[in-house]
């Protein structure tokens, strides 16, 4: 949800079904652990994802991203020799 | 011309057991189903070079087995084997999965297609027995522990319903 960018913790109680108290404790949480950080606006409350404590799982996915599409741009490609050429493997 | 999908697949890890790949293919779903399924198809694209493969037979029925050898520039030699449980052409297979590499790691695969004006989208699930096998796919290793809890946190605030708060 934050993904999407900073959000106050009202617009984040729009988006989930879950009253508010919740949520600011689901936050605090996320806080603590780094994951999220917060800064004041005026009076709003504004929280973000920190991407520094997602960098070993980024690190992580985007090695394994690479890997796996190598292999499905493989899949692609050979798709579309083979339509290129006719196709005779199915339609 | 078809537009170049290269790197766009979409991984998710929707439970600590899972990992979901989705990516879309420009052809109809009887080619992609075939590209995925008949070796004379694997054979052509399923090595990464410098890797070569060496072996891929498919018995695409249910019960029937499916094994693909490769070897790497080093001369490194891993393989993939499985059964299939589910055989649903041309939008379904489902068959266990075996990397020799990972000997203690059993794990299920899902492949499913779907195609929608002519794009077809593969969605490729791996369900792992338990967390241990998953966690040789993510390298998640040493950092689960904590990994989890902030998983689960994150899960909660996505699907509610799931969680007890």
């Amino acid at each position: 949800m934050l993904l999407a960018g900073e959000k106050a913790v009202g617009a984040i109680v729009g988006e989930v079904p879950m009253p508010q108290p919740q949520v600011s404790r689901h936050l605090r949480v996320l806080g603590d652990v780094g994951l999220v950080q917060c800064r004041a606006e005026g009076r709003r409350r504004l929280y973000r994802l920190a991407p520094e404590a997602l960098r070993p799982i980024r690190d992580w996915v985007s090695q394994y991203e690479r890997a796996i599409n190598a292999r499905l741009d493989r899949i692609e490609d050979y798709l579309a020799t083979l339509q290129r050429e006719g196709d005779d493997g199915g339609t | 011309m078809a537009p170049d999908r290269h790197g766009s697949a979409i991984i998710t890890f929707p439970s600590e057991l899972e990992v979901v790949i989705t990516r879309e293919f420009d052809a109809p779903i009887d080619l992609v189903f075939d590209v995925l399924t008949k070796p004379e198809h694997v054979s052509r694209w399923g090595a990464t070079p410098p890797d070569r493969m060496t072996e891929c037979s498919i018995d695409l029925r249910v019960g029937g087995n499916y094994h693909s050898s490769f070897v790497t520039g080093d001369g490194t030699v891993f393989s993939f084997s499985g059964t299939y449980l589910e055989v649903e052409p041309p939008v379904r297979t489902v068959e266990t999965w075996h990397f020799n590499c990972w000997p203690g790691v059993e794990a299920v695969e899902a492949m499913e297609l779907h195609e929608r004006d002519g794009v077809t989208t593969f969605t490729w699930r791996l369900t792992f027995r338990d967390q241990a096998g998953r966690d040789h796919m993510t390298g998640f290793d040493g950092q689960q522990d904590s990994l989890d809890e902030i998983e689960d946190i994150l899960r909660s605030l996505l699907e509610p319903s799931r969680t007890t708060g």
